[in-house]
Parts: structure tokens; sequence; C-alpha cells
């Protein structure tokens, strides 16, 4: 059935929308940056493990790790070296939102300079296409769903439970207050980049997975991501998996009623209408 | 003295609100610093603690001289300071609120010892333990902040008009709270208050300001005696 | 030289559009991601009016700017209501939405394949097809559109623009409908944009939405951003600049096979270095030396000595209120925030060319109440009076118009304005403020700029600060900016002033400076003041009357003395035991 196998494609959709939310959410709801050279972790990820398995004919599972390292290390030495040295100077939000523009338009065309824009694709993946009933998917379909959920669910643990997650969620509170209780705020900031960008590494990995790498790949995702955050209400990361979630389903279950090119229009519509009724987002409150 | 502050001289950009500002605390001493709104009694906490920096004075506490140091090193000196506002982690239960705040402790062992003095002190805070920080009263957000600060067993507690938003009722209690703290740990005490009627029973000793000078310094007790105080303002 | 040409006519076309996109992000402050698109509304509407309707270019282009220009200023309308970042969420979405849109909307853009075949411009048979030809029509144009946009940002309309870019609060307390100010610029700039688009369509002769796309926007900001911002040259500067070095760059041997994305890796490149080092762009916004300010003859001689300080104490004798009308009359206003009561049933009337004082311990509701009169809060209940008219629940700017004006606690002048601007900004009923008209009437404009120039001018003399009238506000101590504030609010020519802790933060010079002047205000200028002060001395020297605020009621009024020997109200102050 047609909207079966709709539902299906919109689980696998909820989950790298709910996925990729958290992770640009745990950043922003931190550090109050636009990061937009988020997307480029994403492609960077993507490119590490495309060509890991291809040129070097790693194992998929190796090449999963270095691209989460290849993650880690990029997002982390963009706010080390970027938005460190911005805030040291006072920069404004404009400011530091336009360097991180800068910064990903220059990296996104360097990646197509060095490896044209034919896109890649990982090997090595034992991919098989299962089905349950009159429903398709694939194995790396299966991969995103619950690799995607488990790390959603297992971030939220961290922030709950974890006393370093109470620390980062301290600092996303108040962090002049926090930076007087003897919190250093800079390695904060940099763990919670960490975190972010190594979640948008795992997510750009089950990307690859199931499409190819190409330079723009970040793009799309990237996008989703903080239409999730500021739908799902910028102080709730659970918000932010909920609204990832719903966007997700929207998408597919949208194709039902409208032809499959309107992605866009049916996620902003659904941002527009909530943030005008509720302008605090889904499962947001007013900062205080 | 544990606290001498000379000739402070502090503001906010273009703005000079601090003309010159000396007061000392002894050891286990409650002081108060009275005065009308914007005469610069919350920036002298500021720039005692380092959220603004002086830009001239002294600052010596316990013998170091801490004018240039930032608000973290304070604390661990053993000033803890409690501002008027923004003073909690709204959306941390009261719990994880007194958890991040120990964070930085040196003896993480002496936590949950702490922990339990600050809810024996405060048994609200226990019986809320679990609640957001961000829905508590009006009242358990002081006790709450005051409790945190309790946690780094400071020498010096500055507290910055404690009674804004609380019924006198409420505010009777936390004052008698404060004066068993002082009693009880041996904390001196730094208080900004507008109501000076209790500010001047518990302290030994109160520092007058106006427009962003000293005018007085005088005891509690005499103080309590003159039964007016509108030129004070 | 027909290369010559047409990159002339690339730098001119983006200079158009970097202008357009200047006027939001240098005078409104905002950043838009997605201006490519109406360069793009403005090029289909050029395509499809020429080709399906054989009309004239101009008819296109005209078509083009209306449209645009409705689309900017619906694009405003939710945008400039919420915060910094939801703006770069809609203008992106904005961006990627219209561009899906090109693409998937076949029946009107073609979609993917783009519309080919249009016909070049074309005016009296004279056909602007090659670069050559092309060039001077497109100079005039750009003159024309730059003319445009420098009448804007050289006005009335654009000071006040300005100030919004500063301070929004400040300027709707000074009388100004920001929102409609802030509507209509991104509507004048869609429209620029989309004449920008509507040229190259009629150059290039082939349009399709990947003409379109967000890097297209992100390389428009750069160039805003190189030229530097809220300068009129700057958009020149970064367009001339930035397509010369592209253009340069197809000149290094073998560029041609990665030129793309060499040009995306030195456009980020660009805008990350610029960010670092000097996010103001190569051009600044204000020139290093001060603006020469001329005085008008007779100014001096009048007033000359009005500033000095001779120290007129006595508050002067009491008006029979009996005898007069209320000038503004608060009536039972209430406030509560969830269960809070605030304020609970205030009522307060003010009388002509009285000082009249607001005290209060802390949190008594004095801000709230003062607040609620002057339309920065809503209220729950009650009536405001001006005269005997309701005016209740006006917006800040509204109530300006009625008479009623407010300063600010933490001062805010407009740091990038000069002291002179802050002050001429604030004139009431300027023509030049209104879009229209400051292109249909040049002459009123002109002639109303004069006045108010003079006007300013005794004002400052007034305060005292004639000296530094050409020097940016910012650049003042605090004491002079309080009284450059105090010469913009009586600028406005509003007989009720409110002042929110006029004398916080001074030293004792500025402070009986500010003192005098405001006893001065309210004897020669005859204004009717409303204080709210926490300096009990500055009560005593200055008011007539003061009304007692305790939890939210009002307590007792009276003179200050009679206040200060009422032990009750003590209590109230000094705590109760």
């Amino acid at each position: 059935m047609l909207t079966a196998q709709l539902l299906i494609q919109g689980l696998i959709t909820a989950s790298f929308y709910a996925l990729a939310g958290v992770t640009w959410g745990i950043i922003y709801r931190t550090t109050l940056t636009f990061h937009f050279s988020h997307q480029l972790v994403f492609t960077v990820a993507g490119y590490t493990a495309a060509l890991l398995t291809t040129e070097l004919g790693l194992h998929f599972l190796l090449a999963f790790f270095c691209s989460l390292a290849a993650a880690i290390a990029l997002g982390c030495s963009i706010d080390a070296f970027l938005y460190r040295k911005l805030r040291e100077m006072g920069a404004t939000k404009a400011t530091t939102f336009l360097s991180s523009l800068g910064f990903a338009t220059a990296g996104t065309a360097i990646i197509l300079l060095l490896f044209s824009s034919n896109p890649r694709s990982l090997k090595g993946f034992p991919a098989k296409t299962l089905s349950l009933g009159d429903v398709f998917f694939t194995t790396a379909d299966v991969a995103m769903v619950a690799i995607s959920l488990l790390s959603v669910g297992l971030l939220l643990l961290f922030l709950r439970k974890s006393r370093y997650g109470k620390v980062i969620r301290a600092v996303g509170s108040n962090s002049e207050m926090a930076r007087n209780l003897g919190l250093d705020i800079n390695k904060v900031y940099l763990v919670v980049y960490a975190i972010g960008s190594g979640l948008f590494g795992v997510a750009a990995f089950l990307f690859t997975l199931k499409n190819v790498a190409y330079p723009t790949m970040g793009i799309f995702p990237f996008f989703m991501s903080f239409t999730a955050v500021f739908l799902g209400g910028i102080n709730s990361i659970a918000g932010h998996a909920l609204a990832g979630f719903i966007l997700g389903m929207a998408e597919n279950i949208g194709m039902i009623i409208l032809p499959g090119e309107y992605k866009i229009m049916i996620a902003y519509g659904i941002l527009f209408i909530v943030i005008l009724i509720k302008p605090e987002g889904l499962l947001g409150s007013k900062r205080g | 003295m544990l606290l001498t502050v000379t000739d402070l001289e502090a503001g906010y950009g273009e703005k000079q609100v601090l003309y010159g500002i000396s007061l000392t605390i002894a050891d286990k001493e409650i002081v108060s610093l009275i005065g009308h709104n914007g005469a610069g009694k919350s920036t002298t906490l500021k720039s005692i603690v380092g959220l603004v920096s002086p830009r001239r004075g002294k600052i010596l506490f316990a013998g170091e001289d801490l004018t240039s140091s930032p608000p973290s090193l304070k604390l661990a000196k053993g000033i803890y300071h409690l501002p008027q506002e923004y003073f909690l982690f709204n959306d941390l239960s009261v719990r994880e609120n007194l958890e991040v705040s120990s964070f930085t402790m040196s003896e993480q062992s002496l936590f949950e010892s702490r922990l339990a003095k600050v809810f024996e002190i405060f048994p609200v805070l226990e019986a809320r333990k679990r609640q957001l920080a961000g829905t508590l009263s009006g009242g358990e957000r002081r006790m709450l902040g005051i409790g945190m600060g309790l946690l780094r067993q400071p020498r010096l507690l500055m507290l910055d008009e404690p009674s804004s938003g609380l019924s006198p009722v409420i505010f009777q209690k936390v004052a008698g709270i404060v004066q068993d703290i002082n009693r009880e740990m041996g904390t001196a005490v730094l208080l900004v208050e507008q109501n000076v009627k209790v500010a001047f029973k518990l302290s030994k000793r109160v520092f007058v300001m106006k427009a962003g000078r000293m005018i007085l310094e005088e005891s509690g007790e005499k103080l309590l005696q003159r039964g007016q105080w509108w030129e004070l303002f | 030289m027909d290369y010559v040409y047409h990159i002339l006519i690339l730098v001119i076309m983006y200079a158009i559009l970097v202008q357009s996109l200047n006027l939001i992000m240098g005078y409104v402050g905002v950043i838009s991601m997605g201006h490519a698109v109406f360069s793009g509304i403005g090029a289909y509407s050029a395509a499809l009016i020429s080709i399906h309707l054989g009309y004239n270019f101009l008819v296109g282009m005209a078509v083009g700017f209306v449209f645009s220009a409705i689309v900017g200023a619906l694009l405003a309308l939710p945008s400039l209501r919420v915060r910094d970042e939801y703006l770069i969420v809609f203008t992106v979405g904005f961006q990627m939405v219209v561009f899906e849109f090109m693409l998937t909307a076949r029946g009107i853009t073609q979609g993917q394949a783009g519309i080919p075949g249009i016909p070049p411009a074309e005016i009296w048979g004279i056909s602007f097809d090659t670069p050559l030809r092309f060039l001077p029509l497109l100079v005039i144009m750009g003159l024309i559109c730059f003319a445009v946009a420098r009448r804007v940002i050289y006005s009335p309309f654009g000071r006040v623009l300005k100030a919004i870019r500063e301070d929004e609060s400040a300027s709707r307390a000074l009388g100004k409908n920001t929102l409609s100010f802030k509507v209509l610029v991104f509507a004048l700039s869609g429209g620029l944009a989309a004449v920008a688009g509507s040229l190259m369509a009629h150059y290039i002769s082939f349009i399709s939405p990947f003409s379109f796309t967000i890097e297209v926007s992100v390389f428009i900001i750069v160039m805003v951003v190189l030229g530097g911002e809220a300068n009129f040259w700057g958009p020149i500067m970064g367009a001339a600049i930035l397509m010369g070095i592209t253009e340069a760059l197809r000149f290094v041997p073998g560029a041609s096979s990665y030129i793309d994305a060499a040009r995306e890796i030195f456009y980020g490149l660009i805008l990350m270095f610029l960010m670092i080092f000097r996010p103001q762009g190569i051009l600044p916004e204000h020139s290093k030396r001060l603006r020469r300010v001329s005085l008008p003859e007779g100014l001096l001689s009048k007033e000359g000595a009005a500033a000095s300080p001779e120290r007129v104490r006595d508050v002067p004798g009491p008006s029979d209120g009996e005898n007069q009308e209320p000038i503004l009359e608060i009536q039972g206003l209430s406030k509560s925030f969830g269960g809070l009561r605030a304020v609970a049933d205030a009522s307060l009337k003010l009388y002509p060319r009285d000082i009249t004082g607001l005290i209060g311990p802390n949190g008594c509701g004095k801000t709230t109440l003062f607040n609620m009169a002057n339309g920065f809060m809503d209220s729950d209940g009650g009536a405001v009076y001006v005269r005997g008219k309701a005016v209740t629940g006006l917006a800040p700017y509204k109530l300006v118009t009625q008479g009623l004006a407010r300063s600010w606690q933490d001062v805010r002048v407009f740091k990038g304005m000069t002291v002179l601007d802050n002050v001429m900004v604030a004139r009431p009923s300027q023509t030049g403020e209104n879009l229209f008209l400051l292109f249909s009437h040049p002459g009123r404009v002109a002639r109303e700029e004069r006045e108010n120039y003079r006007a300013a001018l005794e004002y400052l003399q007034l305060v005292g600060l004639l000296d530094k009238a050409g020097q940016l506000a910012g650049s003042l101590s605090n004491a002079e900016q309080k009284l450059v504030a105090i010469a913009r609010l009586l600028a406005t020519e509003c007989p009720i002033l409110f002042l929110d802790e006029p004398t916080a933060a001074l030293d004792i010079d500025s402070l009986e400076r500010v003192i005098h002047l405001i006893q001065e205000i309210a004897v020669r200028k005859e204004k009717t003041i409303l204080l709210v002060e926490h300096n009990l001395d500055v009560v005593r020297g200055l008011v007539k009357k003061a009304y007692f605020m305790s939890e939210g009621k009002i307590l007792a009024e009276g003179e200050p003395a009679k206040l200060m020997a009422d032990p009750k109200l003590a209590e109230v102050y000094f705590g109760i035991d």
C-alpha cells in the first residue's frame, strides 16, 4: 500500500531529521551561535566515509569511526580557532554568523574543487532490501532509524543524568552565572561542538550509506536541522528531536497530497504557522 | 579586617557609577550597605566580586590583593556573591542547581555532607529538590541562591537586596536564617538592603551611599535609634 | 573591448543589487539571506511580459518593481516582529521556497530549463542588444536607482532608519512608527533589486532559477559587507572589487575548469577575513572629520547665556491646582503578571507646568505605572487622558502625537548618529519622513529641514552642547549624553514629559546641571513633567508634589516634606519590623 510505504519512508526521514535537529540544537542552545558551518561538518564526514571505503578499501565500521573523528575535529576546530577568537574580540552575533557563512561557503567549494561534483558512494556495507508485507526498505534504512533514534535517546539521557550534561545545560541556561561559579565556558563550548558535530557526522555516515556523498550534501540536512530547532523551541533538546520527527513525517505524508518536490514549502509552512501561534516553538519556553 | 575596599571607582562604559567607595568588613561580621536606588550599591558588590572591573581603587581580602581577579577566583578565595536577579539556572532542578554550583569545588567528597547541611537549613529545598528552579517562589529562589553559596562555605557572603520580591514574613525568615548562618558557620555577610530596619537590626555596622559616594558609616544600633532616615536617601 | 563593456555592465548591475541590499543591511540592520530572489522576480516579470505580452521592457520593469516591492513588504511584516535569528531562518526559507517554486512551477517559469530568447531592451526603435549599446542604458538606469537610494538615505526618512537601527524603542518613543519605516524599506529594496534583475534578463536574454540561488544571495551579502555597510559608495566599491577580482580569476592559466569553485572559495574567505579583521568593510559609515555645523545668524546673541548655571534652587510657587484642569490624568490603571498585582488601581493628575514626582521603594510598581502611561506596556484596566482626550492603550508613537514623550533611565541616545541628528530626528511632523512625499515635495522637505536645523541648534544651545553638535553621540560622556537626550526630548515639542531617573549615575556637578535644566524647562518652556526618581535630594529640590507608591497602590500624594513626615510612609519605605 502506498500509504504504508510512505509512513515507513516518513519514519526513516523523521529519524534522520530528529538527529539532525538535536545536533545543531545542542550547539545553538548552549552557545547561541548561529553555526552555519554545521553543514560543512556533515559534508566532510560523508566524504571521509565514502572515500575511505572506496579509495583505501577500509571496512565500513572503521570508516565510520574515522568520519566521526573527522566531524569532531572539524567542528571543534571551527569553535577553537574561529568562534572563540570572535568571542574574545567581542564580535556581534551578526558578525559571527557572517564569518560562519563565509567559512561554510569556502569549505564547500574547496570540497568541490578537490573532489569534483561526481558523487561518491560508500562501499562495503551489506546493502540488502528487506520487506515487511508490501513495504520495502533497505538495511541502510534500518541503520538510519535505529542509530538515529538511539543517538537522540543517548544524548537526552546524557544531558539529563550525567554530571557534565547538567553543566552543559547550566551553561545554556545562564552562562554568566556559570562563569562566575568557576566553570570554564570555552571548554564547555568545545565539548558541545564535539558532541553536536560528532552526532551530525553519524547522521552524515548514515546518509551516505543510503545515498551518496556530494559537495552540497550538507545543505539540505542543515536547513532541516535549524528549522527543527526553531520549530521545536530553542531551549528544549527534546523539542528539537520532536520537531525534526514531525518535519520528516510531514514531508513524506505530504507526498500523498502534493507532488514530491515541495519538501521545503511544507517544512517552512509548518514552521511559519507554528511560530505565528506559539513563537517559542512547540516545546519551548520564553527565555528568562 | 577580612575585606578592605579603598577608593573604589567603577562604572559601565562611559557611565561612571562609583566615585570613590571605601568600606571594611571584619571576620564574621554582618555589615549592611544602604542607599537610594541607583546610588551604586549593586555596582559596589559587582565591583568587589569582579563582575564589573574596578577602574581605580583597591580590594584586599584576607590580606590578598584581589582587585583585578575574576569572579571565579574570588569564589575560590571565599567570596560568594548572590545578585538580585538571574542567579539561578532556571531550566535545572533544585538539586541540579546545587550540583552544578559545586562542580568546581576542590573537595568534591564533601559535597554530600554539605548538601545535607543546606537541606537542614532550608528544608523546603529538600522537599522541592526535583522541581525546576524557574518555577520556585521568590523566597524559595532566594533560599536556593543562598544554599548554592553555602555549599562553598564562603568566608564572605554578599547578598544583593535579598528582600526584593519577598513578602515581609518570608523575608523575616530569610533574615533570621542569615543571622543563624553567621552565628553558626562564622560567615561574614555584606548585605545590601532596601528594608533598612531589618538591616540595621542585623548589622554591626552600616555604610550609607548616595549618588555613588559613601556619606556615612555608623553602627546599626545607633542608626536604629534615629527613628527616621529620609535624609539618608 | 566588448569584454570591458561587459565587465562594466556586470559591475553596475551588481552595484544596483548591492545598493538595494545595503538599504536593508546597512540601514535597517537586518541580514537577508534571500535577496537574490527579488532580482529573480524582476527578471521573470521582465521575461514573461516582454515575451508573452510584447510590451516594452519598461513595462516589465515597472511590473517587476511593484510586484517585488509588495513581496518585500509581505516578507517584512512577520519577519520584523521576531528575533534576529528567526529572520535568518525566514529569509533562508524565503530564498529556498521561492527557488523551489521557480523550479517546480513549470507552467509559469518553465522550471529548470529556464526562459530563453528574451528580447533585448528597446526604446523608440533603438535596440540595446550589444554590450556597447546596453552600457549607456544601464548607466542611466544605474544613476536613477542610485539617485533614488541616495535621496532616501540622506533624508529625514533615512535619518529615522538610522535611529531605528540604533535603538528601535527609543525611536518609537520619539513618535516614529518604526514598523512602517522598515516595511517600506524592504519594499523599496525589493523593488530596486527587481530593476537590476529585469535589466539582467534583457541583457543576457536567458534566465533560469540557477541565476537566483542562495549562493547568489551570499555573493551579494559579501559585496555589501566588503564595500562598507551604511555607506553610500560602499556598494559600488564592493561590486567593483569583487567583480573585478572574479573576472581577473578567469585569466589565471587553467582556471576555467574550476572557476566556479575558486570564486566561491574566494567569496567565503573574504567574508571570513572581513568579519575578523574589518567587519565595517572598506568604507566606514562616518568620515573621521567631524561634520562642520554652521550656525545661523542670530542664534548666539539671543540666548547666549542660557546654559550658565545660576542655581535656581527654590521650587516654583504652587499653581492654583483647583482652578486648572489637569493636562494629564491617569484613572485606575492596573496590571497583573500572572498572580502578581504589580499596579492596583492607580490614579494621578498632572497640572500644566508642574513638576510632579513618582516615588516609592523598590518593586512598588512605579516603573510599571510609568510604562503603562507612556504606552510601553498594556494595562489590564483603567484609563489615561491627555487634555481630556482618552489615550489609553495607544502605541508610544501615537502618544507623542498627543503630546506625551518620555526619556530613558539608560539614556539611549543614538550613538552612531551625530548629536545634531539625534535632536533633528525628534522633530515632529516631518514631511521628509514620508517616503512618497519625500520625492513629490522636495521644496517643502528642504524648507522643513532648514527650520528643524535651526530649532535643533537652539535646543542644543539651551542644554549647553552647541559646540558638540557635529560629534557622534556615542563619543560623549554619560552626563553629556543625558543632556542630548533632554534636548532630543524637547525637540519633540511635547508639552508633557516623562523623565525616568534623569539623575542616575551622575557626578555632583552634572547632577546640579541636570536639575537646573529640568527646572528651567518647566518654567521657561512651560513643560509639564512627571519624574521617577530614587534620589530623594533631587525629589526634594525639584518637585512640587509627589505621589508615593507601594505594592502597586498609590498611598499618598503631597509635598515631599509632608510625605516624609508621615510615619506610615516611613514604615513602608524603610521596612516593617
